[in-house]
């Protein structure tokens, strides 16, 4: 039987929205949620995907309830890619413009072991 | 003698360093009194620089951005009423490398634990990379303390950490203890508090 090459993510998740570092292995879907600074986390829900800048030790709670994170800067080395991993969630790191490119409550798929972040197929998956 | 920062400016920098807490997390941060505590963080309420938030199934204090911006003003003065914003800028620059050797060090141990790192690395290697940045943060720390004494305990805990990850590598990035990540966290959120820096 003859090996097939993996598809790449658009293939398998449909649109690709961002790409960045892999900071946090796995896969996640949830709604986006766009936490701008500290007044913003009486929005944030168990299981949204976290979108921010960066993180501060005051976002440890937000990353124990989301179901995945996405933040514009930071790479593997990041605290939020450590306090991710610790989490068992995944991570894309240094995503440009991820705070303006989606928006609050699109759901999203993050994939955190190889980088992207796209729209779920047909099933939410 | 070391300045002794006022508590009401500790009580609102213990919220900044750890995030987000109850309130005997940080009264404990600084040795104060819960009630004392209380006091200043109703008052801070009032005043709309913390906010008490409901998350899963407890509840904590947490900086507003109004909180943070007041903060930062309230430790400028501070330092500069001790006279050691120069040490803190210096410590806060030699800081960084080992910033992120201490990254580097708990990234390769968290994949390598998940089985997908590209390097075989070690528990004693971890640990023994931890510390070196440990005896850096002693030092750091000494020259922080002899201006002003709220930046004390930092390597006592770190070190801690690091002795315990020996024998459960757990303490290297868990987050339920001070762990050495926790610890090098909180530090590295103190100086760019201090300092009004961003990340």
């Amino acid at each position: 039987m003859p090996i097939l090459p993996l598809p790449d993510a658009s293939e398998r998740y449909g649109d690709t929205l961002l790409t960045g570092v892999a900071a946090s292995p796995g896969t996640a879907v949830g709604p986006a949620r766009i936490i701008g600074g500290l007044d913003d986390f009486v929005r944030f829900r168990s299981g949204d995907v976290l979108v921010c800048r960066t993180t501060a030790p005051a976002w440890t709670p937000l990353l124990a309830l989301a179901c995945a994170v996405v933040t514009e800067t930071g790479g593997v080395l990041a605290h939020a890619a450590i306090v991710a991993r610790e989490f068992g969630i995944p991570a894309v790191l240094a995503a440009p413009m991820a705070m303006t490119t989606l928006t609050d409550g699109l759901l999203v798929r993050v994939d955190g072991t190889h980088g992207h972040v796209a729209v779920p197929n047909a099933g939410g998956i | 003698m070391p300045h002794r920062t006022p508590t009401d400016i500790l009580v609102l920098h213990a919220v900044r360093i750890l995030g987000y807490a109850e309130t005997a997390r940080i009264a404990a941060r600084f040795d104060l009194s819960v009630e004392t505590t209380v006091e200043h963080l109703l008052d801070a309420q009032a005043r709309g620089w913390v906010t008490r938030t409901p998350f899963a199934e407890d509840s904590g204090w947490s900086l507003t951005d109004l909180g943070k911006a007041h903060g930062e003003r309230l430790l400028a003065a501070d330092l500069d009423r001790c006279g050691i914003r120069a040490v803190v800028v210096q410590v806060h620059r030699e800081f960084l490398p080992h910033n992120v050797a201490v990254a580097d060090a708990c990234t390769a141990w968290q994949l390598a634990e998940l089985g997908i790192g590209e390097a075989i690395v070690t528990l004693d290697e971890t640990t023994t990379r931890l510390g070196i940045a440990a005896d850096a943060l002693a030092d750091f720390e000494t020259r922080l303390v002899a201006g002003t004494d709220r930046f004390a305990g930092y390597q006592q805990r770190f070190a801690d950490a690091v002795g315990r990850s020996s024998t459960d590598p757990g303490w290297i990035t868990a987050t339920d203890r001070d762990s050495c990540h926790r610890v090098w966290f909180e530090f590295h959120e103190d100086l760019i508090a201090s300092l009004g820096l961003a990340r």
